[in-house]
């Protein structure tokens, strides 16, 4: 999957003026069938079918009117379990109207149990935000829902002092009482100010060149249960919860990957029952 | 977007060949017909209000003294007035109830109608209320009626009536509330919150830091989880204050961030997360906050009613306008948001009945978020509307944050809530 770099230069610059709200938004926007969306799926699927509709694979939830734009918590269900022979195998978040619309792609594996992930994005004009899920067999179910947010790729974040002095910190949460075999959660949280490029330092008002977490694998012993490539649409200090099967006592293991080719891990033990 | 009942009924036919109306089915069947009219008829000038609290109270007053000839009629099912800023200070016993409520009289002093009935359906082509007591005609609606709290979608919290105490449940659960609080010798307390935009953003978090505060001050063997399914604390710039006290409250707190309550249930002890299963003694869940399905009904928005934020004139009908919990806008939901918000609708319902409008501004917020029994923090925002190059108009917001807790601040927070209650009951 090639990362819509062209679409992120054409934008940038026009985003960058859309810091408010616009009351009179153009309808065509906010629609799920919009201009934009048409070139997105094109640039990223061609011309494949994409089912859509209750009854599909993938399930969203996202809040309509997010409290805060720069950290908007989205989790992607799927109905069905990983199995060998189905499984989900890509699910795409992908926010139309951000200056980076891919926001994230996750692979998953049979060994991930359940494809049930959930983080936070950054949303900065009304728009849909869609979770597209690609099965080993190659088909491709879509789940969209209108958010109304706005600035959140521009919005401050914390002091820059304390962003540096704890990045790449990272805390990996395991369900405490795991069980073997079976779909068991974790969750992954790294401290990272996931500049996007659109940001001003809030003290002196000069603006922050982008600085953001592009990719992390999370393995449990030799098994590779996620990997994902992640963009500025993704939040400050982002958090990544998802599911794996244990086979037998072992590790959890994260890398993290950011920008600027800085590398942080981070490894739980984990002896499920 | 998804077919509501009044574009049902039109595309059916139904509707249009009954009456042409936005009344759900039952009421086109008539049973309203032989309601008692509560009001003659309207003479023109006649604002309705559903809602007879911050943002209906002070809509009223400022269209009134705007536009003195406007019949202002405000309607509310609630017997007394409870301010809800109050609500955590009462339940912790820091304020009593009667300091915290109003009777509605003073209204009627200053030229308002006020009417304690609940209102069950809207009719929009002939404006008109239908409520419980009998129908009342309008020429302006403005809706200001709060949020429900839609219990019906956290599954298992239905089946066990009782089994919750929610905050933002005005009325008896709060009084319910503030006994079993008092009662608390020890236990669990689980408090959770939706994802969705409810009331009062920073109320759950200081809730729960109360809880912990409690506990520590009486030397209760208790302990507090809050679920959350936010990233961090919000509103956003309070993060940083709000973890720093829940850090050093650790040993009683424990924050599950990024995490959703699943259900309720199995059993009336235990409760299903992300995180796993939890056995709680007091359970505080939060439900989706919502519109009110009569509003739904007649076709204003879900879950919140859709508004022009400059004006709050309703998107879909021009008679009508909404503000604070329940309407649609950037804005917080709060009470002081919904008194700014007033202010502002006043002027433009008074300018439509005849009176002159100066530029009302924006709406701004306050607020002293309580961390402990005896110190709260501080945010204030300001909203402003400006044209952008395209000639679009855009929401800009400015405030000013205080992430350290100070004592002053719970003084400051009382002093300006007995301003409001001032402004609003005074004779």
């Amino acid at each position: 999957m090639r990362r819509p770099k062209l679409i992120l230069t054409l934008t940038l610059g026009l985003c960058a003026l859309h810091f408010g709200t616009a009351i009179g938004a153009k309808a065509n926007d906010l629609d799920n069938q919009s201009a934009r969306w048409s070139q997105l799926k094109n640039h990223l699927f061609g011309d494949r079918a994409i089912q859509e509709g209750p009854g599909g694979v993938i399930q969203l939830e996202v809040p309509l009117r997010p409290d805060n734009a720069a950290a908007v918590p989205i989790f992607v269900k799927s109905a069905a379990a990983q199995s060998p022979e189905r499984y989900v195998k890509n699910i795409f978040i992908i926010i139309d109207n951000n200056p980076d619309p891919l926001a994230a792609s996750f692979h998953l594996t049979p060994e991930s149990g359940r494809a049930d992930l959930s983080t936070n994005i950054r949303v900065q004009t009304h728009g849909p935000v869609r979770a597209i899920a690609e099965m080993n067999t190659g088909e491709l179910s879509m789940a969209s829902k209108l958010v109304k947010a706005s600035g959140g790729c521009a919005a401050p974040g914390q002091a820059k002092a304390i962003a540096s002095a704890n990045l790449g910190r990272m805390l990996i949460r395991a369900q405490s009482d795991s069980v073997l075999n079976r779909p068991n959660w974790a969750q992954l949280i790294i401290t990272h100010p996931n500049y996007t490029g659109l940001q001003n330092d809030f003290l002196t008002g000069l603006p922050i060149s982008a600085h953001f977490i592009e990719s992390l694998t999370v393995r449990y012993g030799d098994s590779t249960i996620l990997t994902a490539e992640t963009g500025i649409s993704i939040s400050e200090d982002p958090s990544f919860r998802f599911y794996f099967v244990p086979r037998a006592r072992g590790a959890v293991k994260a890398e993290v990957k950011d920008s600027r080719g800085l590398t942080f891990t981070k490894t739980i033990d984990v002896s499920p029952q | 977007m998804s077919l509501n009942r009044r574009d049902f009924l039109k595309l059916t036919g139904f509707g249009a060949t009954v009456v042409g109306s936005s009344l759900p089915r039952w009421a086109l069947a008539g049973v309203w017909r032989s309601f008692p009219e509560l009001m003659g008829k309207a003479n023109g000038k006649r604002l309705v209000i559903l809602g007879a609290s911050f943002g209906g109270i002070n809509t009223a007053l400022t269209v009134k003294k705007l536009a003195p000839d406007a019949q202002v009629v405000l309607l509310d099912k609630a017997p007394f007035f409870i301010s809800c800023p109050a609500t955590l200070e009462y339940l912790f016993g820091m304020v009593s109830l009667d300091k915290i409520t109003r009777g509605y009289a003073s209204l009627h002093e200053r030229g308002l109608h006020f009417v304690r009935t609940t209102v069950l359906a809207l009719d929009r082509d002939k404006r008109r209320v239908v409520s419980a007591d009998g129908t009342l005609d309008y020429d302006y609606l403005l809706v200001a009626t709060g949020v429900r709290m839609a219990y019906e979608d956290v599954p298992g919290l239905a089946e066990r009536p009782g089994g919750n105490l929610c905050v933002y449940d005005k009325g008896s659960p709060l009084i319910d509330l503030h006994h079993r609080i008092a009662a608390f010798r020890g236990g669990h307390v689980v408090v959770s919150i939706p994802i969705g935009p409810y009331k009062c953003p920073p109320g759950p978090y200081e809730y729960a830091l109360l809880w912990a505060d409690y506990i520590k001050k009486k030397g209760l063997k208790g302990k507090v989880t809050m679920v959350d399914p936010r990233p961090k604390p919000i509103p956003a710039p309070l993060a940083p204050g709000f973890l720093k006290v829940m850090e050093a409250n650790k040993d009683v707190l424990t924050y599950y961030a990024n995490t959703r309550l699943l259900r309720v249930g199995p059993g009336d002890r235990t409760v299903e997360t992300e995180a796993g299963k939890l056995t709680f003694d007091l359970l505080s869940v939060i439900p989706p906050n919502k519109t009110m399905p009569f509003l739904v009904e007649a076709g204003l928005g879900d879950p919140f009613i859709e508004v022009n934020p400059q004006t709050f004139r309703s998107t879909k009908d021009e008679r009508i306008y909404a503000l604070g919990d329940n309407a649609d806008t950037p804005f917080t939901k709060s009470a002081f948001c919904a008194t700014t918000s007033a202010k502002i609708a006043g002027q433009h319902i008074a300018q439509v009945l005849g009176a002159k409008m100066k530029d009302p501004g924006g709406p701004g917020n306050i607020c002293w978020p309580l961390v402990s029994m005896d110190s709260a923090m501080m945010i204030s925002v300001n909203w402003s509307y400006e044209k952008d190059k395209e000639g679009t108009i855009q929401i800009k917001s400015e405030g000013t944050t205080d992430n350290e807790a100070k004592p002053s601040y719970l003084n400051a927070r009382r002093g300006w809530e007995m301003g409001l209650l001032q402004e609003m009951f005074s004779a």
